[in-house]
This record gives C-alpha cells, sequence and structure tokens, in this order.
C-alpha cells in the first residue's frame, strides 16, 4: 500500500521533552531524533533539522513569552506535521523579547504542498498566540488528549 | 474611532497575523471599531473597501514590504508603524493615536 499526500494534519506532543542540550542547533537535532520515531515516514532527522533551519536563518522563530515557531518543508514528508514541544531546560532562540524559550510548536509540511497548507496552519496558530490566555492554556495543558482537543479548537476559530 | 489597518510583514505568515490580532484586541479593549486586512503569504485577507476606507478615522499601516491596491488609500488620514513595535505595544499605540486625533 503506497501512502498518498494528504492534508491532514499529524499532531504530534512531547509534554514534557527531556532535553540535553540548552543550545538551539543541538536542541533542534534532538528533538528531530524524536519526531523522526514518531512519523509513519522514514525520514532521517537531519532532513527535518535542515528544513527547520533553513527558515530559521531568515529570522528567529522565537517571538516572545516562551514560545517558537520553527518550520520547513521536508522531502518525503506525506502530510503536514505539528509538534508542540514543552522542553525541561529553556533554551536560548534569539526570541523577539531576548527571553529563553521552553515551548516549541513546530510545523513541518510536505515539499510539495508546503506553499499554502503550512501557510494556513502557521497563520492561524500565529494569530491565536498573541492571546494571553492561549498562551497560558499552552503552556499549562498536561494531558495530550487535552491538549489536541485545545489545538484543534484553535484551527476552528479561524483567524 | 473607527480604525483599519493593514499588515504586511516580510514573509508574511506569523507577524503579520500576530499584528493583526495584537491590534484588534488592544482596540476592541478601548471601545474602538476596528477592522484589519492582511497581506501575507496566503494573499490578501478581509480586504477593506474603499467605502470602508472612506468611513475611517485613522488608517494604520504595520507594513515592512510594499502593499497591493494602495490607491485605495490616498484620502485617508495614515500613520505607519513598525509590524514588530505594534505587536509589543498595541495597547500603547492605540491610546497615543486617540490622543493626536483629539488635539
Amino acid at each position: 500500500m503506497s501512502p498518498q499526500m494528504n492534508d491532514e494534519l499529524a499532531i504530534h506532543l512531547s509534554l514534557p521533552f527531556d532535553n540535553q542540550h540548552k543550545e538551539k542547533v543541538a536542541v533542534l537535532e534532538e528533538v528531530a531524533e524524536w519526531l523522526s520515531d514518531q512519523l509513519e515516514e522514514t525520514i532521517a532527522p537531519s532532513l527535518i533539522v535542515s528544513g527547520i533551519k533553513e527558515r530559521e536563518a531568515v529570522g528567529s522563530t522565537g517571538f516572545g513569552d516562551g514560545f517558537a515557531i520553527p518550520h520547513g518543508q521536508v522531502p518525503k514528508l506525506m502530510h503536514p506535521v505539528l509538534a508542540i514541544i514543552r522542553l525541561e531546560q529553556p533554551v536560548n532562540w534569539e526570541a523577539m523579547d531576548d527571553e529563553k524559550v521552553d515551548h516549541l510548536l513546530i510545523i513541518l509540511v510536505p515539499v510539495d504542498k508546503a506553499n499554502q497548507t503550512h501557510l494556513e496552519l502557521l497563520s492561524t496558530l500565529a494569530y491565536h498566540l498573541i492571546d494571553q490566555d492561549t498562551k497560558h492554556r499552552l503552556k499549562t495543558i498536561k494531558e495530550p488528549i487535552e491538549m489536541r482537543g485545545f489545538i484543534k479548537s484553535l484551527f476552528e476559530r479561524g483567524r | 474611532m473607527n480604525i483599519l489597518a493593514v499588515t504586511a510583514c516580510a514573509t508574511g505568515v506569523a507577524h503579520t497575523f500576530m499584528a493583526k490580532r495584537a491590534l484588534e484586541d488592544a482596540a476592541k479593549k478601548q471601545g474602538h471599531q476596528i477592522k484589519v486586512e492582511t497581506q501575507g503569504a496566503t494573499g490578501i485577507e478581509n480586504e477593506l473597501t474603499q467605502a470602508e476606507v472612506d468611513a475611517a478615522d485613522i488608517l494604520i499601516l504595520a507594513v515592512e514590504v510594499g502593499i497591493a491596491k494602495k490607491e485605495r488609500f490616498e484620502n485617508v488620514k495614515k500613520v505607519e508603524m513598525p509590524i514588530g513595535t505594534v505587536i509589543k505595544n498595541a495597547d500603547s499605540l492605540i491610546r497615543k493615536i486617540e490622543e493626536k486625533l483629539n488635539t
């Protein structure tokens, strides 16, 4: 059975993620290893890292209050992925407010469909990330089921 | 005040929409009407009509790139501000605009 590329978002959660490193690239590598294991497709962690690094080079995705939204295109990925990673150890992400980051909202998209899908997801997510209450919930929800439900509700609310 | 805004950041994804939300929240909290058009990677969303522009007290341009359909804005009072500033300080920016318009 050959997998079909589709638009359905796969959500992966690590609440919390016990990162051993505290430097941006090293943490990305750690997280990519973990994420690579979660994915259905066989994708080398290095492809995930390079996809993300390409966007970080344009400007840090850390936008304040401990959050970052790393994102990128990943070859061989068949559908968009959202990974919510709550880091045990905060990391310097060169964020807009100069504070360390402990919550990563990572979005990965297939190369072919990169244009519309991840842009719409990111846009909606970013829109809600201004809200104090939303940020608070993203930082405090412990149960994966509750987190999934909360994320779905954000996308449903639109922008 | 009846406030309109256009947000457009360089990559057109995150900051564009964060500025939209920040402006909406700040304006509503201070009792103003607001409509924010975004010009980003997904195209133009929530487009401002000429009628809306003509009825506005002020147009906020939080843009890092050239914007499309500028002709609409020839005759409206405008203020430009960096998108990063809007995201961080929307509350005080709206307040300052009101002060200026009332003097």
